[in-house]
Parts: structure tokens; C-alpha cells; sequence
């Protein structure tokens, strides 16, 4: 019993498909903008804005879980970090530092770039899925994505966002279905 | 054979003690969602894990909007703990 109520507080953030969604957009910017920077405008300003436009989708996600989910189903705070804070920190400084030492002119940096970027994203979300069957449904993809841009010779830059286009589209979707069966499910206090 | 603690040893309050054994804090909502019982009912099981001095309650308030926030003390640490104990006790006996 213990066990299974720590293992639902950890998964209790995925309970919206809010993050889903967050995340899901976030990397469709990324897609978009690879899209964009392929044609022959001056993207260097889009480039800019882009971390600014995932840093607002971050605070719009926080403003939406008060406004609307921990009203509903309420608000915990675990006794310690889960295993997705810390690693997506352990990845984040990790990945700078292996970037920084890796020579710019081998494979992983280069043609094998979309499989680094789709093992990354595959990573970050089996962490932010604490178990949560659907997480790795969408891992898979990340990787699948990865691994094929690679074989199809797509290059580093259009296979990377190639991959976060895909798996951008599939968490949006999935994101959404989850978010309107929790509404449907979940009456606000002022309904009740 | 000692008797299991009474406070703990109901099923609603069991549930919440363990709820909270793994959380920093947890809201009325939040408990109210992970048990299942009605407000009325886990209301009067808070209360009196409360009064056994098990909880803590911290009022307060997250921008604008008020929040209960309820946490396991140390005494109900220990009592959940020796609860733990006398069920292993029962069921080494059982076996």
C-alpha cells in the first residue's frame, strides 16, 4: 500500500496531461522553427524568442495546475525529489559537458546528431513518466524518430527537428485527450 | 498480545497516515481524491488523527487562494512505525 501511494504521488503531476502538452508544444516550437529556419529570412531573432516562448509555456503550465487541476484533485508535495528533478539535472549539465568535450567534426555531432537528440528526449521522458505505461509509448517514438532520421540520411539539424516535431505532435495530441477526459472526470469545487 | 494503536488501526485513517508518510504535505483535496471518502467523513478521521497529535494543519495561502495543508508529525511517525511492527509481530505469529 505504501509503496503504491508513493509511486501515485510521484506520478500525480502527469495527472492532467499538462506536462504532456507543455512539453509536447514546446518541442512542436522546436520543430516549427526548423521549418522556418530553412527558408531564406533572417531567423536569428526567432532563435532568440524561442527560449523565451518554452520559459512562458513553463509559467503557463504552473499558473494552470493552481488555477485549475489542484483545485480539483488537490496539492502534494513529496517527502524527496523525484527521479525526474534530478535527472533531468544530472542530463542537462551532463549533456552540456559531453557536448563541450566532444570534437565538432565526429559522427555523434554531426550525421548521428537526430540519435543523441532522440535518446535524449527518449530519457527525459521515461524520468518524467515515473512508470506511467504511456510515457513509454512516447519514449519509443523519441528514439524510433532518432534512430530513423539518422537511416533516411535527413542530416543533424533537419532529423533533430524532424524529431521534435514528431514526438512534439504526439504528445500535444495524447496530452489533450488526457487533459479532457481529467475536466470531464474531475468537477471544479464551483460545480460540485 | 498488545493491541494494535486504535487511532491508526481504522482503514481511513491507516490510508491517510500512509499517504502522508511519503509527502512532505498534502491538501484536504488531494486526500480527499486518494481515498476516496466523502468530505464529512474524512474531515472527522483528520480531526482526530489531529488530536492524537499524528498531524499538523498549516493554513495558508497560495496567491490568492486558501489552502489546508496537513503533515505527519513525528509522534505519528512513530505510531504508524509501531503499528508497522505489530502487524509483522501478528503475522510472524501467524505463520
Amino acid at each position: 500500500m505504501e509503496d503504491d501511494s508513493r509511486r501515485r504521488m510521484y506520478q500525480y503531476p502527469n495527472i492532467d496531461g499538462t506536462g504532456e502538452l507543455m512539453m509536447g508544444t514546446a518541442l512542436l516550437l522546436i520543430g516549427f522553427a526548423g521549418v522556418i529556419a530553412q527558408l531564406p529570412i533572417n531567423t536569428e531573432l526567432l532563435f532568440r524568442v524561442l527560449p523565451i516562448g518554452i520559459m512562458l509555456l513553463f509559467l503557463g503550465l504552473l499558473w494552470f495546475r493552481q488555477r485549475v487541476t489542484y483545485p480539483r484533485t488537490g496539492y502534494v508535495t513529496p517527502r524527496r525529489p523525484n527521479s525526474f528533478t534530478i535527472g533531468l539535472l544530472v542530463l542537462t549539465f551532463g549533456s552540456m559537458l559531453f557536448k563541450h568535450r566532444l570534437p565538432d567534426d565526429i559522427y555523434l555531432t554531426q550525421e548521428g546528431y537526430p540519435l543523441l537528440f532522440g535518446a535524449f528526449l527518449a530519457v527525459m521522458l521515461l524520468l518524467a513518466g515515473q512508470g506511467l505505461r504511456r510515457f513509454y509509448v512516447y519514449a519509443a517514438v523519441a528514439l524510433l524518430m532518432g534512430v530513423g532520421s539518422v537511416a533516411a540520411g535527413l542530416g543533424s539539424d533537419s532529423g533533430m527537428f524532424l524529431t521534435a516535431f514528431v514526438t512534439g505532435t504526439v504528445l500535444t495530441v495524447s496530452g489533450s485527450r488526457i487533459l479532457r477526459r481529467y475536466l470531464a472526470e474531475h468537477a471544479s469545487p464551483g460545480d460540485a | 498480545m498488545n493491541t494494535p494503536d486504535p487511532v491508526i488501526h481504522a482503514p481511513a485513517r491507516l490510508a491517510v497516515m500512509t499517504l502522508l508518510k511519503g509527502a512532505r504535505s498534502a491538501d484536504f483535496v488531494y486526500l480527499l481524491h486518494e481515498t476516496g471518502l466523502t468530505k464529512g467523513n474524512l474531515a472527522t478521521h483528520l480531526a482526530k488523527l489531529e488530536a492524537a497529535g499524528y498531524l499538523e494543519v498549516e493554513k495558508t495561502y497560495r496567491g490568492r487562494v486558501p489552502l489546508t495543508l496537513y503533515r505527519i508529525t513525528e509522534v505519528g511517525r512513530g505510531a504508524l512505525r509501531g503499528y508497522r511492527q505489530h502487524l509483522v509481530a501478528v503475522l510472524e505469529r501467524l505463520s
